[in-house]
């Protein structure tokens, strides 16, 4: 299976705070990668670093075999929803979506796209009309018309409604059926169990335990969401409540 | 030209234009209204004080230029403001700098609308007024007339190198707002630099293609140079 993002001891300092810490972590293809932390862990900065929207002070990030550098061609390979996403608020959802296209230099069916994340109803209406939830949803839409082989998504179910973050699970696990590959974090356990293949604690500037969700994809039983994890190392130690666990690990480091 | 399009889209041009013929309607009539000056001063005290700028073509000339670059300049800052300043320095900079595009061509081509739209809409909007004034005064005989050719030849340039000084006036106000990462520093900036430079205009009447001439080449050049530290910021950047 091909390693679309490899960070390798990666360090980054905002003056004297250092936010992360020789931290590594791998991605396959066609994997969910969850990365859960904290508030101020540092999982914004390590989504940035991926995109070259921040320096690196040490170690190195390989996306697609190419190393992040001021070099921007990889970015096209990638779609991404950082933070609450951001428009040109005149414009609506088939002239943005246009924009993005002709910026990353492709071409793709934008109805096919507003369809898939349910906007098709309102791509005539301008942006700033638009509740939390569209935007969120026009958000995704804009990072995967271009067909990218990572997606990077920065708690993407915020304000969605019930129904539409269950649209969303399935909209990730279609797309990584396809060989996409996702990176996705929460500070929410629940919104990263019930989707990532294998979950990155992100604790004190590096990860400080993965688990691997132990059902293979396509398993009748990950499609109900019932996906159990065990520890990623020689033990395999199966995990009976992720969150308790997660909380015990997180503790533990801050003590 | 793929960019400049891109570019274009992000901003509500529509707006702009409104703006325009704003200015365009305020000039005209502070024009007309030069004329009414010259007509009222005439049998007073024509040609001496205050009354000079107002009793020959190059006076007019001078006044209704200077009064074109303001306007132009504040429009162009603001311009730059939105396209340059608000950009960068607010949240749609994470989506901007995700482009697989040279971050230097991106702020290129932003700088390239805001010269363009400033300089052609400066350029437009300051002969029509001269020309609409020369030809009514021309119709009621209420100046003295002039070398017609010689006049346009002079109205053509002068307008075209003020739209330049006011572009440039923009991008170096740019300058001073992306420091502080704020659009009313780049407006207030703009509006500094108008006080001196539009004196500046009306400092020799008869030498205003020289004047505005100089000042323009200046301008653009540390316009080239403001350029050229935002490219570098930019590159440096991170969001």
């Amino acid at each position: 299976m091909e390693t679309i993002v490899d960070v390798n001891s990666v360090e980054k300092s905002y003056g004297l705070m250092q936010v992360l810490n020789r931290c590594s972590f791998k991605i396959n293809e066609g994997e969910i990668y969850g990365l859960l932390g904290a508030n101020g862990a540092g999982k914004t900065t390590l989504m940035k670093m991926i995109l070259g929207l921040q320096k690196i002070d040490g170690g190195s990030i390989y996306v697609l075999g190419r190393e992040v550098s001021n070099n921007t061609v990889y970015l096209s390979d990638i779609g991404s929803v950082i933070e609450n996403p951001v428009f040109y608020e005149h414009l609506n959802a088939k002239e943005l979506l246009s924009m993005h296209l002709r910026y990353m230099q492709k071409k793709a069916d934008i109805p096919e796209i507003l369809q898939l994340v349910g906007l098709e109803r309102v791509d005539e209406k301008p942006i700033s009309e638009y509740s939390l939830g569209m935007k969120q949803r026009l958000g995704l839409a804009r990072a995967i018309i271009h067909r990218p082989k990572l997606l990077i998504l920065d708690e993407p179910l915020n304000g969605l409604d019930p129904v539409a973050i269950a649209q969303m699970r399935g909209l990730m696990k279609k797309l990584t059926n396809e060989g996409m590959s996702i990176l996705l974090s929460s500070h929410i356990i629940g919104e990263i169990k019930h989707t990532a293949d294998r979950i990155g604690v992100l604790s004190g500037g590096c990860i400080i335990q993965e688990l691997i969700c132990c059902v293979s994809r396509g398993d009748t039983n990950k499609e109900k969401n019932v996906c159990e994890f065990v520890t990623n190392d020689e033990q395999r130690s199966p995990v009976e409540n992720l969150e308790d666990y997660v909380i015990g690990l997180m503790r533990r480091e801050w003590i | 030209m793929n960019l400049y399009k891109l570019e274009l889209m992000k901003i509500r041009l529509s707006t702009y234009l409104w703006a325009i013929l704003g200015i365009f309607a305020s000039l005209l009539s502070i024009g007309i209204l030069f004329l009414f000056i010259f007509i009222m001063e005439t049998g007073e005290s024509a040609g001496s004080g205050d009354a000079e700028l107002f009793a020959d073509w190059n006076g007019l000339l001078a006044l209704t230029t200077a009064l074109a670059f303001s306007c132009f300049s504040i429009l162009s800052a603001v311009i730059a403001a939105k396209v340059i300043v608000k950009e960068y320095c607010g949240t749609n900079a994470v989506v901007l700098l995700s482009y697989p595009v040279n971050r230097k061509a991106v702020l290129g081509t932003k700088c390239l609308v805001v010269s363009s739209i400033t300089t052609v809409f400066a350029f437009i909007s300051n002969t029509l007024v001269i020309g609409i004034m020369y030809i009514s005064a021309h119709i009621f005989r209420v100046m003295p007339q002039m070398n017609t050719e010689h006049f346009i030849f002079i109205v053509l340039i002068s307008s075209f190198l003020m739209g330049i000084l006011s572009s440039a006036t923009g991008i170096i106000s740019t300058a001073f707002g992306w420091k502080k990462r704020s659009v009313v520093v780049t407006i207030v900036c703009s509006l500094l630099m108008v006080c001196v430079f539009a004196n500046c205009i009306t400092i020799s009447p008869g030498n205003i293609v020289w004047v505005i001439l100089t000042m323009s080449v200046v301008s653009v050049v540390i316009a080239c140079v403001t350029y050229h530290i935002l490219a570098n910021g930019i590159e440096k950047m991170e969001v």
